[in-house]
């Protein structure tokens, strides 16, 4: 990982050719808050993070720095191809059984949250 | 962290864990809107270390935002799970405490039951700290 927040959050605001200003405008956080992330003071926690990754529109991962497509991934859907999880363990096989244990999994959130 | 403080930490970063009845995997993560995700932990299948292994690598997914998909290519999948593993690594095994112990010529299994997990992970740190791989 050769980049830090601090880098990838300087790019981002150079790719997209927005200030720091416009960014805490439309991330709602706090102009102060940006500047030390800029700084390399703070690195922004989750919540932080995916505002200000939503904002630039780039993908959390890369802003964090790993070496991953700076795009922003789809947001998580509900068709089986589309729907994004991870498993317990470091075999990356996903058999039809953790597909329907993910599937039940968002149902049950999704109802809590009505 | 032991397992109570890895439940403080998923508290404390938005993460929302629940005790969820699983018939493949023991536990797995979704990402939420909101830069949130949600954990299920089938703690009834899981041992003590289980459930601190599992809490700790579904963390290590959700704070390195390493999701896949049915139809992401498998070594982009297996690269997710070599991230949350060194994550949840770094966090229940801390590199510090494991050289300490090593410096003591504590055997494998002493070194499993101090920070409370399988021999199969203190292997894998063992190669992230003195290698760096896994």
């Amino acid at each position: 990982m050769a980049d830090t927040f601090k880098d990838r959050l300087r790019k981002a605001l150079d790719v997209r050719g927005i200030s720091a200003a416009e960014l805490s405008r439309r991330s709602n956080i706090s102009k102060p808050q940006i500047s030390e992330y800029l700084k390399g003071r703070y690195e922004a926690k989750q919540t932080a993070l995916h505002a200000i990754a939503v904002a630039l529109d780039v993908s959390e991962a890369w802003l964090m720095g790993y070496d991953v497509p700076m795009e922003r991934p789809a947001e998580v859907k509900s068709t089986d191809e589309q729907i994004a999880f991870a498993l317990w363990g470091d075999d990356p096989t996903i058999t039809a059984q953790d597909i329907e244990d993910v599937k039940r999994f968002a149902q049950f959130l999704k109802e809590k949250k009505k | 962290m032991t397992t109570p403080q890895l439940y403080d930490y998923a508290e404390q970063n938005n993460v929302e864990v629940y005790n969820f009845p699983l018939g493949g995997r023991k536990a797995l993560s979704i990402p939420l809107e909101g830069g949130v995700c949600a954990v299920a932990m089938d703690t009834f299948r899981m041992t003590a270390s289980d459930e601190k292994e599992a809490l700790a690598h579904e963390l290590g997914h959700c704070m390195t935002h390493t999701f896949y998909t049915p139809v992401t290519p498998m070594v982009t999948r297996a690269r997710c799970e070599v991230r949350a593993i060194k994550w949840a690594i770094r966090h229940i095994i801390p590199e510090a405490s494991f050289m300490y112990y090593l410096r003591q010529g504590r055997e494998l299994w002493e070194l499993a039951d101090i920070f409370e997990v399988d021999p199969e992970l203190i292997e894998k740190a063992a190669n992230l700290y003195l290698y760096n791989h896994i």
